[in-house]
C-alpha cells in the first residue's frame, strides 16, 4: 500500500506539467510551432506509430545502444577490475584513465568521425566509450571498497587470485557494479541520440534531425518523449534486476 | 488669448492634416530583418535581389527617411534555419527555396508568399575516383545533402526518375559547406548539391554525374520571398514599400546576365561556375518575381510530391491559402513594370499574348 502511494506521488509532477502545458497551448501563449498542443502530439504519435516510422527508428537506435552498451560495459568492467586488483595496471593506466574521463564524450565526436567515418562503427565506438567510463569507475570503486576482513578470510582459505575475485571481491562489489551498469546504460542511451543528431540516416536522433529540417516540431517533441520513456523503462528494467540480485544475496549474508 | 486660440487651431489643423502624427513612430518597425540561406563560403554578402539591394543602396533610398534599417541575416542552416528564426519572430522576411517555404507553411508557420523566386540547378556529384557511372547505381549508397532544402527536393525527383526512392539510399544531413568537404574526403559516395559541383569538378576532387541543367524547369528550384503574417497585418504599408524595393532589385538583376553573375560571385562562387550553371537560361526568367503559371504549377506539383513523400503532413492550396499578390501587383503597377517580365508557361517558356 505504501509503495503504491509512493509510486503515485511520482505521477504528480508529470500531471501538473501536462496541465500547465495544456493551459499554455489552449491560451495560445506560445505559437503551436514552438509548443505543439497535446492533442496534436497524440495525433502525430499515432501517425508515427501506425506508419511504422517510430518503431523502425527506435529499433535501429536500440540496436546501436545494445552494441555500444555491451561492448562499453564489458570493457569498462574489465578495465575497472584490472585497475582495482593489479597495482601495476592501476599505476600505468590510472592517470591516463582519469585524464581521459575529464573530456566530455561529445568532445570526441570530431575525432571519432575522422578516424572511423560516419557509419555504424563510429556510432558504436562513440557509445561504448561513453558506457565504458562509468562502468570502469564503479567497478574500481566497488572492488576497492571490499572490506579488508573478507580479503583476510580469503588468505586464510588460501584462495587463488581468480577465486578471490569471483568468490569475494565481485559479490561484495555487486551493488556498486549494478550502479555502474545503470549509469552506463543511461549514458549509452543519451549518446546514441547525440551521435544520430550529428550524422545518421536512420534512428530516433535522425528522425529528430529530419523533422527539424522540415519544420515538424510536433515530430521532434514526440521523439523526445519516446526517448525519455524508453530511457526510463531501460532504467526500470535494470532496477528490477538489481532488486532481484541483491534480494537473493541478502540471506547469504545473514547466515 | 487670440494668439493661444490661433496656436491651438494650428495644432488642430496639423493633427488633422498629418493624422496620427505622434503615432508615426509605432507605425513602422525600426529594422526590417530578412533571412537568406548563406552560401557554402560563409561570406556575409548575398546574391540575387538581396545582393542588388545591398550594392545599389536600394533599401536606404526608400526607407532612410523613416530611419528604418535593413538587417540581412545569412543563415548557415539555410532555409530550414530561416523557418526556425521566423517561428520565434527573429526574422520578418525570408528568401526561401521551394521545400523550406512549403514545409514551413505546412508545418503551421504563419507566412505569406509575396514574390516568386526561381532558378537553381541541382547536381549529383561523386568523388573523382568513384566507380559510379549512372544514377541507378546510387542504390544503397551514402548520399550527403542539406536536408529540407530545394536540393533535397530535386534529389527525390531525380531518384524517382531512376526507379529509386529515398529508402533505397542513405541520406546524410550536412550543411552546404560540409557536403563539399565530405565529397572531397570521400566520406559520402555521392552528394546532391548546387552549382558548387562545378567548382569541385574544376578543383579536380569530384565528378558531375548528373545535373538538372537543360531539364524541364520543374527540376529546378521555385521558391518565394515570404513574410510573417503578423508583420503583414501590423505594417501592410511597409510590406508594400519593401516589395517595391524588391521588384526594383529584381529588375536590376534581370538586365545584364554577366553583370548579375558578377554580383552573385561576391558570395565566393567563381564567376565561371555561375556562367556554366546558368548557360542557356534566360536571365529575365531567372529573376521574374511573378506568380505565373510556371511558378504555380511547380508549387502545386511540389506540394503533392512532398505530401506523398511525407516531407509535409498537411497539403494546402497555395493560391487560396498562402500567396498574397497584392503587394507585388501594386509594386509592379507603381514602377510601371507590369509587362517587364512575361508570364511563363508550365515549361518556363514565355506565353504569347
Amino acid at each position: 500500500m505504501r509503495t503504491l502511494k509512493r509510486k503515485l506521488l511520482g505521477l504528480v509532477a508529470p500531471v501538473l506539467l501536462l496541465a500547465a502545458w495544456d493551459y499554455v497551448t489552449r491560451r495560445e501563449l506560445f505559437s503551436p510551432q514552438l509548443l505543439p498542443p497535446s492533442e496534436m502530439l497524440l495525433e502525430t504519435w499515432w501517425d508515427m506509430q501506425t506508419s511504422g516510422e517510430l518503431a523502425l527508428n527506435m529499433r535501429v537506435s536500440l540496436c546501436r545502444v545494445a552494441g555500444g552498451f555491451a561492448l562499453g560495459a564489458a570493457l569498462g568492467f574489465a578495465l575497472g577490475t584490472a585497475m582495482a586488483t593489479c597495482k601495476a595496471v592501476d599505476d600505468y593506466l590510472g592517470p591516463l584513465f582519469n585524464t581521459v574521463r575529464q573530456v566530455p564524450i561529445v568532445g570526441w565526436l570530431p575525432f571519432l568521425i575522422v578516424w572511423l567515418g560516419i557509419g555504424e562503427l563510429f556510432k558504436v565506438a562513440f557509445i561504448s566509450l561513453g558506457a565504458l567510463i562509468p562502468m570502469a569507475l564503479k567497478t574500481y570503486e566497488g572492488i576497492k571498497a571490499v572490506s579488508p576482513g573478507f580479503l583476510e578470510l580469503a588468505r586464510v582459505f588460501e584462495f587463488g587470485r581468480f577465486r578471490q575475485l569471483t568468490k569475494i571481491m565481485l559479490p561484495s562489489a555487486l551493488p556498486s557494479l549494478l550502479i555502474g551498469l545503470r549509469l552506463s546504460l543511461s549514458e549509452a542511451w543519451m549518446l546514441v541520440v547525440a551521435a544520430e543528431l550529428v550524422v545518421a540516416s536512420v534512428g530516433i536522433g535522425n528522425t529528430m534531425t529530419v523533422a527539424r529540417r522540415l519544420f515538424q516540431t510536433d515530430v521532434v517533441l514526440v521523439s523526445v518523449i519516446a526517448i525519455a520513456i524508453t530511457g526510463y523503462l531501460g532504467n526500470a528494467l535494470l532496477a528490477l534486476l538489481e532488486a532481484r540480485l541483491l534480494a537473493s544475496r541478502r540471506p547469504t549474508c545473514a547466515q | 488669448m487670440k494668439k493661444i486660440l490661433g496656436t491651438l487651431l494650428a495644432v488642430a489643423a496639423a493633427i488633422a492634416t498629418f493624422g496620427v502624427a505622434p503615432g508615426f513612430a509605432a507605425d513602422h518597425p525600426k529594422v526590417i530583418r530578412i533571412g537568406q540561406p548563406s552560401g557554402s563560403y560563409g561570406k556575409a554578402v548575398s546574391l540575387g535581389p538581396v545582393g542588388e539591394i545591398q550594392v545599389k543602396d536600394l533599401f536606404d533610398q526608400e526607407f532612410k527617411k523613416d530611419g528604418i534599417k535593413l538587417e540581412v541575416n545569412n543563415i548557415k542552416t539555410a532555409g530550414p534555419g530561416c523557418n526556425e528564426a521566423l517561428a520565434n519572430n527573429a526574422l520578418d522576411f525570408a528568401n526561401l527555396g521551394d521545400l523550406p517555404a512549403v514545409a514551413g507553411f505546412a508545418g503551421g508557420l504563419k507566412t505569406r508568399a509575396v514574390a516568386a523566386t526561381r532558378g537553381g540547378n541541382t547536381y549529383v556529384a561523386v568523388p573523382i575516383d568513384s566507380p559510379i557511372t549512372n544514377l541507378k547505381q546510387l542504390k544503397g549508397k551514402k548520399i550527403g545533402v542539406s536536408l529540407g532544402t530545394y536540393m533535397h527536393a530535386a534529389g527525390l525527383k531525380i531518384l524517382a526518375d531512376n526507379g529509386l526512392s529515398e529508402n533505397d539510399v542513405t541520406f546524410f544531413n550536412m550543411d552546404n559547406a560540409t557536403v563539399l568537404t565530405a565529397i572531397a574526403a570521400k566520406e559520402v559516395e555521392a552528394a546532391f548539391i548546387s552549382s558548387d559541383a562545378i567548382t569541385l569538378r574544376t578543383r579536380g576532387v569530384a565528378r558531375v554525374l548528373y545535373s538538372t541543367q537543360g531539364k524541364p524547369v520543374f527540376y529546378q528550384n521555385a521558391g518565394a520571398l515570404i513574410v510573417r503574417e503578423e508583420f503583414v497585418r501590423k505594417y501592410p504599408d511597409i510590406v508594400k514599400r519593401f516589395l517595391k524595393v524588391w521588384v526594383k532589385a529584381s529588375q536590376l538583376h534581370s538586365f545584364d546576365k554577366r553583370a548579375a553573375q558578377k554580383l552573385d560571385s561576391r558570395v565566393g562562387t567563381p564567376l565561371t561556375t555561375l556562367q556554366e550553371d546558368q548557360q542557356g537560361q534566360s536571365n529575365l526568367y531567372l529573376n521574374s518575381p511573378k506568380f505565373d503559371e510556371q511558378w504555380l504549377s511547380h508549387d502545386r506539383r511540389s506540394i503533392a510530391l512532398f505530401k506523398a513523400k511525407r516531407l509535409i503532413r498537411k497539403s494546402f492550396d497555395p493560391e487560396k491559402e498562402w500567396i498574397d499578390r497584392s503587394f507585388l501587383d501594386a509594386a509592379l503597377r507603381e514602377l510601371n513594370l507590369e509587362n517587364f517580365w512575361p508570364d511563363y508557361d508550365v515549361n518556363g517558356n514565355p506565353k504569347k499574348k
